[in-house]
């Protein structure tokens, strides 16, 4: 059969210079494929602007229909492109049966496509999409719809810990920046079905894909939909990282303290998304949020489960009283040494008034100044690089400390009560925490300063409203110690032993709140119930 | 915090142990601080007596403050007051709680500062220190009654803990000294009675179990928990008495303006250790903050249902400027403040706050019953 | 809102710069270690002395300067006024810092001040709210300034020489009478008893040391500048009069206080040589017994001690007669030290071990007959000490050096 070549004709863009991306963006959702090769071509070259990544191979199906694969350079799998085109060019088989009739040629081509998944579009915009993905296009002369393949090479950074989170005893996986990978990591740490994963798209330009996963059956229905219905509220044109998508959905934007748990680690997201809460992923960042979340949370290690329990409970109450240390401590040695000398042992308060003679600032301006030359220098020591950041960092608090010591600009004790401040604030686990409490603890310096250890108490008061009034998707921010639920501080500031914890978190988990079976107190065997057996009989 | 994210004021929901919680330390925070029993009559050693005494005499009048608030148990007082004598009397009887909240709200704010500024803070001008506490109490109030509950299920602990420590403390030296108890009873049973009559009347605090039985998870059990409550207080104020008694003897402590605070003063530890009245200060600080912040929850809301206003947040403000002022204000001088608490002024008071509402709602039920008609209908 | 946000910050800036009326920064503070009232018998002036520390030669050892040999660690300054409290406020006129009470230990009185009556000082110290009520109190016989000046040779201010001078020797002796302010206090308030409040002597030169019974100098040349020895006994709020070793010791046995006590006895046997007992444990208790012939009081101690010195050759084998005798002649010194107590209070009116206070405790219907004429009722009051003393152990030597050498 001869095929009859259209005239061709390159067609005029539609899209000029003057136009803004709203109306080039409503423009290309109404531009749909021709019969043309050539013109789809040319369209899809328009649009993008002729850019070089976009790659088109012609060939010729069968060696007589002519057709075009497009793909976006480097984001493909080779091989896979290989096959179809040699399925394509090469395979006759079913060619021949389709020149018995025309209108079998895309089921034709369908069948010879050796791929994942094939999918037919009309729409640029679609197409234009999913090859941003990776996939590959392929137009034939004649059809209107284009062959979506899915040939998807996700070439991105290798599976290792994350150097925040590091734990001593633990997997050493995290999270990547490929949504697949990510969810791939938790699907293979629960394994039923009933593990559901949504997925939305948001960021006009960016179109992020955003996927929350959760257990179908255990997660609140109500909560679910409020999240759902949050995330599709989110109107904005990119999506970067998971603090974006944290600022859109949270109960409460006025607040230091971070409503979402934010990891990186995958242990963390499933037995989270175990006790009912939501891991949501982001493609383009390894940072996953767990919704809800609540305080105790971001005082949580993995290690703290996965070492014994005197053990673990003696770390975790250790990290609490570190948490506590990074925010009082400060305040309360400004309100002491400046209000309330009467605390003080008479010789210790004989040293530190000795080591404060000559000192020209008053105790508050130290603090201040201190805490300040600390921050900075933290600072500035994640932004050096890896081989000269942290000897900086050390060399510029111990030279700087001492040299100001030496010179009488600071007293001794001012440089001690900053170090251990600054290095019981580094045991939060969660940054986001860590950050809130160092600013917390200007607050409270502030107040100390001005009524001793009642204006600590008038912020402790202050805070603990903040606190308790806060809501983590309609679950209370301090929840188990505020509302206070007897039964789950068996897993808050002490850890019980892992047969003990057989509920799940109570206002989380509430719809199946047995995790496992009770009384499954480990106990050595039957034959060393026999105390007076002595041993084996058969050891000698 | 915008109002918008608040739930609303009728759909609040604490649990009574938050409720126990926060009576407790209501009371425990006032009997303490100026130990009624020991100052305001001549029972002298025999004040842990009067403590005894004075707790069924407070549970007396806890069961009339509560008994009606059990029967309507989803009503607040106001509302209840118009069901039962009609929409106009009832809202004239509620003011009279308003009354009641406003005064004690600004009397315990005044205790707490004028501890602070002749213990501590001397020449930080009253006012601020107020200030500090009216801001701390609004603020929970605003928040709401279920963020109030929270915190006392923070504070709790904190406050049970430093009370437990300054008595622990305290006994080694409180042993020593026991011969200060005796002469045992030896007065007789006048001064005994005599003494109990101050923190009998001081339950009027509990008026707000007026507006807070609705707004508890199980409201008919809500009795139960003042009770509870007040037990708990009653013991609290045996041990301190006890403690002060002893150790101060009864005769300087009766001199003592705060004697609790003196007794926990003169307690030394060890060489590091001294001074640790301010922990307990600090401690009771928060007492006092559960306190106001209750009373002014009960008293916005109270109004706000007066007035017929859905949600009480509006009138959070302009009754923190008339607390403020009522506290700075009220009394010129700590003398003003301890004339007070004498039997011949705070009795009428208080016994007015709680008889005359309360008396004409139990009439009014009362008859209500007796006429043959449900009173919990229409 | 945006208002609102201003109002905010505005507060926030405020608050810091208004001055924080009670802010002390500590080098600008005078900590006062110890407080000394005098009164001037002829015209009426009070004086206050006190000693206050000085921060750099106390505490701190490389603070710039390095203070150490040179300068004194505390100075004294001292002040007059019409009353107590207004010469401490005088004092301020001399010094460059805010004076600190909270840490002053000690309260020494002048023997002028306790026999003009302590009230006013006691009522101020109440009232101050910077005070300790844990502070130690003392009456001091002799030149109180030079007191407060002197140097104790092992400590570096007078004030934490002189309060552990009073726990030593509370230990060691149980020479030392009530200690602190609060006891003080709980005293003044209790019907029937009165102050016994433990003395000071101040060491005028070495030769004094050398007499004194005790002669507990460490070497020739540098004296202790106090010595504690028995106490003030007290009427009310006045002072009227010293008890000495034997009438401390007396209080001590009467009141259970205790710890550790030496009693010498005469040897039973030759009636000579003396044999020394160390008093472990004492408990002792009083009660009023009521009969025909009218009320007594009976006071029961039961001591427990052990051999100390036995210089001669005696027979210490199990439950022999010696050392029955040895329980009874100690038993009777005890009892000979509490008479003396009870013979001295009943002469100077002023009842320390508190008999009637024990009379208002037990049979408050007694005391009120005769709580008024008390001094009359105890002058011809029985009192009935019985004391029962065990010798248990014999320290680490079973018989003594000067025994028989064994073949």
């Amino acid at each position: 059969m001869k095929i009859q070549k259209r005239k061709n004709k390159k067609p005029d863009n539609p899209l000029t210079d003057n136009m803004d991306i709203s109306q080039r963006y409503q423009e290309v959702q109404k531009m749909k494929l021709g019969p043309c090769l050539e013109q789809n071509l040319e369209t899809l070259q328009q649009i993008s602007g002729y850019s070089q990544d976009v790659k088109i191979r012609r060939f010729n199906i069968n060696h007589q229909i002519p057709a075009a694969l497009v793909y976006m350079d480097n984001m493909t799998n080779d091989t896979i492109v290989e096959e179809i085109l040699r399925a394509l060019m090469i395979d006759t088989k079913k060619i021949e049966e389709w020149e018995k009739g025309r209108h079998l040629l895309r089921s034709a081509i369908k069948d010879l496509l050796i791929v994942n998944s094939v999918e037919e579009t009309g729409s640029i915009g679609e197409l234009f999409f999913k090859m941003t993905f990776g996939n590959t296009i392929i137009l034939v002369d004649g059809q209107p719809t284009a062959f979506i393949c899915s040939t998807v090479d996700q070439k991105t950074r290798s599976i290792i810990e994350p150097n925040a989170e590091t734990t001593i005893r633990g997997p050493r996986e995290g999270f990547v920046e490929s949504l697949c990978t990510n969810i791939t990591l938790i699907r293979r740490r629960i394994r039923v079905p009933h593990l559901w994963i949504e997925t939305l798209e948001i960021g006009s330009l960016s179109k992020t894909l955003v996927a929350f996963a959760y257990i179908k059956g255990l997660a609140d229905e109500k909560m679910l939909q409020e999240l759902r219905d949050r995330l599709n509220r989110i109107d904005t044109d990119a999506i970067l990282e998971s603090g974006y998508i944290e600022e859109f959905i949270e109960d409460q934007p006025f607040t230091l303290f971070p409503l979402a748990l934010r990891t990186e680690r995958p242990d963390k997201v499933s037995s989270a998304i175990l006790s009912g809460r939501v891991g949501v992923f982001i493609s383009g960042t390894p940072h996953v949020l767990i919704i809800p979340a609540e305080l105790p949370m971001f005082l949580q290690a993995p290690d703290d489960y996965y070492e014994k329990t005197p053990v673990g409970s003696f770390i975790r109450s250790l990290r609490w009283l570190a948490a506590i240390i990074s925010v009082f401590l400060p305040g309360f040695y400004v309100s002491i040494v400046n209000f309330h000398q009467e605390l003080l042992p008479t010789a210790l308060l004989l040293r530190v008034t000795a080591s404060r003679e000559g000192v020209p600032f008053p105790v508050v301006a130290e603090i201040l100044m201190m805490e300040i030359l600390f921050e900075v220098l933290r600072e500035a020591g994640i932004r050096l690089p890896a081989a000269i950041g942290p000897a900086i960092s050390i060399v510029g608090a111990l030279v700087l400390g001492e040299a100001a010591i030496r010179a009488g600009i600071v007293s001794p004790a001012v440089v001690i009560v900053v170090a251990l401040t600054a290095i019981a604030g580094f045991s939060t686990p969660v940054f986001s925490m860590a950050i809130a409490f160092r600013i917390v603890r200007f607050g409270f310096t502030l107040l100390a300063a001005v009524f001793g250890l009642f204006g600590m108490q008038f912020g402790i008061l202050l805070l603990i409203i903040h606190l308790c009034a806060l809501r983590s998707v309609g679950i209370p921010y301090m929840a188990p110690m505020a509302p206070f639920i007897l039964q789950d501080m068996k897993d808050n500031i002490f850890r019980a032993w892992t047969w003990n914890r057989s509920t799940r978190p109570k206002l989380i988990g509430k719809r199946e709140p047995l995790r496992q079976k009770p009384g499954q107190r480990p106990h050595p065997g039957k034959d060393a119930q026999d105390k007076n057996s002595g041993g084996n009989k058969n050891d000698n | 915090m915008t109002t918008e994210n608040f739930p609303k004021a009728t759909t609040e929901k604490i649990a009574n142990r938050q409720f126990l919680y926060m009576l407790f330390m209501m009371r425990t925070t006032v009997v303490i601080a100026l130990l009624p029993v020991l100052t305001s009559a001549d029972a002298f050693q025999d004040a842990w007596a009067s403590a005894i005494v004075s707790f069924f005499g407070a549970a007396l009048l806890v069961l009339i403050i509560g008994g009606l608030g059990i029967k309507f148990p989803e009503l607040t007082a106001v509302e209840y007051a118009q069901k039962l004598i009609g929409k106009w009397p009832g809202k004239a009887v509620s003011l009279i709680f308003i009354l009641a909240f406003l005064v004690i709200i600004a009397t315990d704010t005044r205790i707490y500062a004028e501890a602070l500024v002749t213990g501590f803070l001397t020449e930080t001008p009253l006012a601020f220190i107020v200030f500090m506490m009216v801001i701390a109490g609004s603020a929970a109030a605003y928040s709401g009654i279920e963020v109030i509950g929270r915190a006392a299920d923070l504070l709790f602990p904190i406050f049970v803990a430093m009370l437990t420590l300054s008595l622990a403390f305290a006994i080694p030296d409180a042993l020593a000294m026991k011969e200060n108890l005796q002469p045992v009873l030896s007065r007789g049973a006048g001064p005994v009675l005599r003494g109990s009559m101050v923190p009998i009347i001081i339950i009027a605090q509990y008026l707000s179990l007026t507006m807070l039985i609705p707004v508890t998870n199980q409201p008919k059990k809500a009795l139960g928990t003042a009770l509870w409550a007040l037990a708990g207080s009653s013991l609290v104020l045996i041990l301190v008495t006890l403690a002060v008694t002893t150790i101060q003897g009864p005769d300087h402590g009766s001199r003592l303006v705060f004697p609790f605070f003196s007794m926990v003063r003169t307690l030394n530890i060890s060489v590091f250790l001294e001074r640790i009245e301010i922990f307990a200060l600090f401690a009771w600080g928060f007492g006092i903050f559960i306190g106001v912040s209750v009373f002014m929850y009960c008293g916005t809301r109270a109004m706000s249902q007066i007035i017929g206003l859905q949600d009480y947040r509006p009138l959070i403000g302009p009754l923190a400027v008339i607390w403020g002022t009522f506290s700075v204000h009220s009394y010129q001088d700590l003398f003003e403040l301890r004339t007070y608490f004498q039997p011949r002024i705070v009795i009428p008071y208080n016994l007015f706050w709680i008889l005359v509402p309360m008396g004409i709602l139990w009439a009014a039920y009362g008859i209500r019953s007796l006429a043959g008609g449900n009173p919990n209908e229409k | 809102m945006k208002n609102r946000l201003v109002a905010l910050v505005l507060i926030l800036v405020v608050m810091p710069l208004s001055g924080c009326w009670n802010r002390r920064d500590p080098e600008n503070l005078a900590l006062v270690l110890a407080t000394a009232f005098d009164v001037d018998e002829e015209s009426g002036v009070h004086k206050v002395i006190v000693q206050i520390a000085n921060p750099l030669a106390m505490g701190g050892q490389d603070a710039g300067q390095g203070g150490g040999g040179e300068k004194k660690p505390f100075w004294t300054i001292s002040a007059n006024g019409t009353l107590s409290h207004q010469a401490m406020r005088n004092l301020a006129e001399g010094v460059s810092r805010e004076f600190f009470w909270a840490h002053n230990r000690v309260f020494l009185l002048s023997e002028n001040i306790a026999r003009n009556g302590i009230y006013p000082i006691m009522d101020m110290a109440a009232r101050e709210r910077q005070l300790r009520a844990s502070a130690n109190v003392v009456v001091v016989e002799g030149d109180i300034k030079k007191l407060m000046e002197a140097e104790f040779p092992l400590e570096e201010s007078g004030a934490k020489g002189l309060d552990r001078q009073i726990i030593t020797i509370r230990y060691e002796r149980s020479l030392f009478a009530i200690k602190t302010l609060n006891q003080l206090y709980n005293i003044l308030a209790q019907p029937g008893r009165e102050m016994f409040i433990g003395r000071i002597k101040v060491v005028e030169d070495a030769q004094q040391v050398e007499e004194s019974s005790g002669g507990n100098s460490e070497t020739p040349n540098t004296p202790p500048p106090a010595l504690i020895k028995g106490g003030a006994m007290f009427k009310g709020d006045r002072m009227v009069g010293w008890a000495e070793e034997q009438e401390t010791l007396g209080w001590a046995y009467a009141t259970g206080r205790v710890f550790r006590s030496i009693v010498y006895i005469k040897d039973p046997v030759d009636n000579n040589t003396p044999i020394g007992l160390d008093i472990g444990e004492m408990e002792s208790q009083m009660h009023p017994e009521t009969d025909a012939n009218g009320t007594r009081i009976v006071v029961q101690i039961k001591a427990e001690g052990h051999l100390h010195d036995i210089p001669v050759d005696r027979d210490l084998s199990v439950q022999s007669d010696y050392i029955k005798s040895l329980e009874r002649r100690s038993a009777q010194a005890i009892r000979n030290a509490v008479h003396s107590t009870i013979d001295l209070s009943r002469e100077l009116e002023s009842d320390i071990i508190g008999f009637g206070n024990l009379i208002y405790r037990k049979q408050p219907k007694l005391w009120d007959e005769i709580g008024d004429r008390w001094y009359e009722v105890f002058t011809d009051m029985e009192i009935d000490v019985r004391v029962e003393m065990n010798i248990r152990r014999t320290g680490l030597l079973a018989s003594p050096m000067a025994s028989e050498k064994r073949r």
